[in-house]
């Protein structure tokens, strides 16, 4: 099943949270909807939902417009941020409860059961509590009870967030393997850019009520379509500065760079990528000079932190693998990014 | 403006049940207390509260119950204090005894303490006998039963304020050298003024209404121990419609003119405090 | 832990507190248990199951069979609306709830005197067609429903509000009807509340004094409710009966007490 919404509007108040939204998700597909908090991204979830009712435009399951549908006639599954299960009902009735509202026949609703505790992994957890059980296990029950009536779609409000960390991943390999089996079009916010990478077949980017840029992850890195996406993603730096001609000039007017064909004259943010940065010995005759402030090391990453051109500015390089000798605090270095992209700036 | 959409049924049907049960029995009923007092002219109005037994019933209503409220503060507090602080054996028990004036109807608690204090009484014997204060049929009989009914209120507010004090200030307070009275006086009571004074004024307003527990003990004699609500029924059975409301009216009055004042002294001096914060 | 007091000063402490706890409302009941029982189990027996008693005790209880119920479905409605929505007007019907809790029981009384008396507004239009409110059971019933009105509601209201909507927006997205929805998940998760706000309201029905005795006329035998009864039977000096009868009512109060305690765990258990 497909789901498009067209040039949705919705203010909270006077505050326009989501401007003519436009969105097609196609049948089976796996999406997230990637912004940071407010950027409008849960709210259009509730619209697809039913639970929130847009100013103005539409939303289309497959070829129905359900816009003036009310919640219950949709047919979407749900999963809550914090999952709201029934507290006074067991596991086993909480994920028959849109069953036993349709009042399906109880060998029914027993089998069904049965299936989907199997495929979320809860044999045997039927008779406990929700109370009793731990924040992933209740994240899977949700999700049964979700996926019991056959929805349409899923629809998912930041499912991981009230989950620690090494549930959080384990449960996102689980999900992604989940919905190879079931294959129903799930669409899930988060905030979190690595969550919606490593899950999503197409990730939506959000900022401040409007779609910023929709794409596979590779395309959303590989081009991103502004600053905002390339910061929202990460591990980037911006410097501010000028294009002059054939040449960028940093605000000081010491650091200087050439930008490629078509890139037009006036004030431009260089965006250096962390790791698309070389460093190289003192006694290069290409690069910027520079002097190592820090230098910390994760795992096989090492974060070197410079001092660079006429005003000091601070920049980053992230090493990964082995590179000899590691610099120390103090030493002059030269440094030259590999990559730049160049960003006229924001009025 | 578009408020967010709320999803969830029923509003219509349940909003339209709540204004038909209100309406019917809360704001009709008020209507026409305000019209009955409205058909009063300036003359009628002096002459009904000019009346001395109104004038004595009304002065012995505020004066009781505030003179009940404060007997309420200073016990209500010592007992959330005792409830929350110290651990004793039968402390749960105590602690459900103090809800018994919600539990127990007024003319229950009016008969027992009228049985409790008379002069053949239990307690009564030790007090009149003994001590020579007549309690039931008295003023003080009045102010007992009053402050009978409002000591939960006290209590009530007080004890999460006191379970939720931060133990540190009063820590603080004795490694700078304070002694548990200083302590008490200069860090913990302002902490509760508050809430004691929430409860207090809860218990008054409960009080000045208060009509089952005090006919028993107070004997009712008009002009001595007569309070407002009392007199408000005698004028009711003499079919005196316009008195009563008057009555009525004029004690809701000052009562609550005695709550704004309190609470505005209250908003005052916490907004004096807030200036040397 | 805040620093301990010496010993001397706890214990005083404590043995006042439980010394005026005790003289003021420790010893009333007590005092109504001992005199109720004071001519023993056949004379207690006897004083309840008086004639004038057995009605006062059937008057109390058919006024509360109308009374509570009312409160109760109205009470639902009204803490839903005023939980879950936001519409304008809410403030008024928060005061216009609560208002009966601050009116003076003799007050409450006389609102429905000025309404339905002889020169009420609608006293001459009932008098008319003959129909009785005033010193009858309507009164009596309206008086109590009206003292009793905000305590259900009072009691679900909180407890909606801590419950929150989630479990509810989630049954509707799983396909739930409004009336499933009701009897499915928002009764049973207030289940506790609800029967706490129903004895409450119940025990408020059964012992109200002033309300109902400015409406009621005091006529034996017709509307004479248990604590009119009490009254009646101290005025004329029958101590014993009244305590007999004051010790039924005491019971219930302390039933609604020992509810409080056993429905509060509850619902503290419960989030």
């Amino acid at each position: 099943m497909s789901i498009e919404v067209k040039n949705i509007d919705k203010h909270f108040g006077a505050f326009h949270v989501l401007r003519n939204v436009s969105l097609r998700v196609e049948a089976g597909e796996l999406v997230a909807l990637l912004g940071p908090s407010g950027s409008g991204k849960t709210t259009l979830l509730r619209v697809i939902a039913g639970l929130e009712r847009q100013d103005r435009g539409q939303v289309w399951h497959h070829d129905d417009d359900v816009s003036g549908q009310p919640v219950r006639d949709r047919n979407v599954g749900f999963v809550f941020q914090h999952f709201a299960l029934f507290g006074h009902l067991d596991v086993f009735e909480n994920i028959a409860f849109a069953l036993r509202v349709r009042k399906r026949p109880d060998a029914e609703v027993r089998a069904r059961v049965e299936e989907l505790l199997h495929l979320v992994q809860l044999g045997g957890y039927e008779h406990r509590m929700p109370a009793q059980l731990s924040g992933g296990q209740r994240q899977r029950v949700a999700l049964a009870r979700a996926l019991a009536a056959r929805p349409k779609v899923l629809l998912l409000d930041e499912p991981f967030s009230a989950l620690d960390a090494q549930v959080r991943k384990d449960l996102r390999a689980w999900l992604r393997k989940l919905h190879e089996e079931v294959r129903t079009t799930c669409l899930f916010v988060t905030h979190d850019q690595e969550e919606a990478f490593e899950l999503a077949d197409r990730v939506v980017l959000f900022r401040d009520g409007g779609i910023e840029q929709v794409g596979t992850p590779a395309q959303l890195y590989g081009e991103p379509a502004s600053a905002f996406v390339m910061q929202f993603l990460g591990h980037v730096q911006m410097l501010a500065g000028a294009v002059q001609g054939d040449e960028w000039r940093s605000q000081d007017g010491s650091l200087h760079l050439r930008v490629p064909a078509g890139v037009v004259p006036g004030p431009t943010q260089a965006a250096l990528r962390h790791h698309d940065l070389d460093l190289l010995p003192p006694t290069a005759t290409e690069g910027w000079p520079a002097q190592v402030e820090r230098l910390t090391t994760s795992g096989p990453r090492r974060t070197v932190t410079l001092r660079v051109g006429a005003s000091a500015l601070p920049l980053r390089v992230e090493l990964f693998g082995e590179h000899g000798p590691a610099p120390q605090a103090g030493d002059p270095v030269r440094v030259w990014p590999r990559q730049v992209r160049f960003w006229a700036a924001a009025q | 403006m578009s408020r967010p959409h709320n999803p969830l049924p029923g509003l219509s049907l349940s909003l339209g049940v709540t204004w038909v049960w209100l309406g019917l029995l809360v704001v009709v009923p008020i209507a026409a207390l305000i019209a009955k007092t409205a058909g009063l002219s300036a003359g009628q109005w002096f002459d009904i509260l000019s009346d001395p037994r109104v004038i004595s019933s009304v002065r012995l209503s505020l004066g009781a119950s505030a003179l009940a409220a404060l007997i309420d503060g200073v016990l209500g507090l010592l007992l959330a204090w005792v409830l929350v602080r110290y651990p004793f054996p039968g402390r749960s028990l105590a602690d459900a005894a103090v809800d018994l004036p919600f539990a127990l109807p007024t003319a229950v608690a009016g008969i027992a303490l009228t049985a409790l204090y008379a002069y053949d009484g239990w307690l009564g014997r030790i007090l009149q006998g003994q001590l020579g204060l007549k309690v039931a049929f008295a003023p003080a009989g009045i102010v007992l039963a009053l402050t009978f009914v409002g000591l939960p209120f006290v209590v009530r507010t007080l004890q999460p304020i006191l379970k939720g004090l931060d133990p540190e200030l009063e820590q603080a307070a004795v490694c700078l050298g304070a002694t548990p009275a200083q302590t008490f006086w200069r860090v913990t009571l302002p902490q509760l003024r508050p809430a004691l004074l929430t409860g207090t004024t809860m218990a008054f307003a409960r009080a000045v209404g208060e009509y089952g527990s005090v006919v028993f003990i107070s004997g009712n004699l008009p002009g001595k121990t007569e309070i407002a609500p009392l007199l408000i029924v005698t004028r009711l059975e003499q079919y005196d419609y316009l008195g009563a409301t008057a009555i009525a009216c004029w004690l809701l009055l000052l009562a609550t003119t005695v709550l704004v004042l309190v609470n505005w002294l209250q908003n005052r001096r916490n907004s004096l405090a807030g200036q040397h914060v | 832990m805040p620093t301990p007091e010496p010993k001397l000063l706890r214990w005083t402490l404590i043995g006042l507190a439980l010394l005026g706890l005790a003289a003021l409302v420790v010893l009333p009941l007590l005092l109504v248990l001992i005199e109720a029982f004071s001519e023993g189990w056949p004379a207690w027996r006897e004083a309840v199951t008086d004639e004038e008693t057995l009605s006062a005790i059937r008057l109390s209880l058919a006024v509360a069979a109308v009374a509570v119920p009312l409160n109760t479905v109205a009470g639902l409605a009204a803490a839903w609306a005023l939980a879950r929505f936001r519409f304008r007007g809410r403030g008024l019907l928060l005061t216009l709830l609560d208002l009966p809790l601050s009116i003076s029981p003799v007050v409450s009384g006389l609102l429905f005197v000025l309404l339905f008396g002889a020169q009420g507004w609608l006293g001459p239009w009932l008098q008319e067609r003959d129909i009785q409110v005033l010193f009858a059971f309507p009164g009596l019933v309206l008086a109590t429903t009206f003292v009793t009105l905000p305590l259900v509601a009072r009691e679900l209201l909180p407890l909606l509000e801590a419950l929150g909507p989630e479990e509810e927006i989630a049954a509707i997205t799983l396909g739930a009807s409004p009336w499933q929805l009701l009897w499915q998940v928002v009764l049973p998760r207030l289940r506790w509340g609800l029967v706490y706000g129903v004895i409450l309201c119940t025990a408020r029905a059964l012992g109200e004094f002033g309300a109902v005795s400015v409406v009621s006329g005091h006529i034996r035998g017709e509307t004479c409710t248990l604590p009119l009864h009490i009254e009646v039977l101290h005025s004329e000096y029958h101590f014993q009966a009244a305590f007999a009868a004051a010790s039924l009512l005491s019971l219930v109060g302390l039933l609604g007490l020992l509810a409080r305690r056993v429905v509060g765990a509850r619902i503290g258990k419960a989030h």
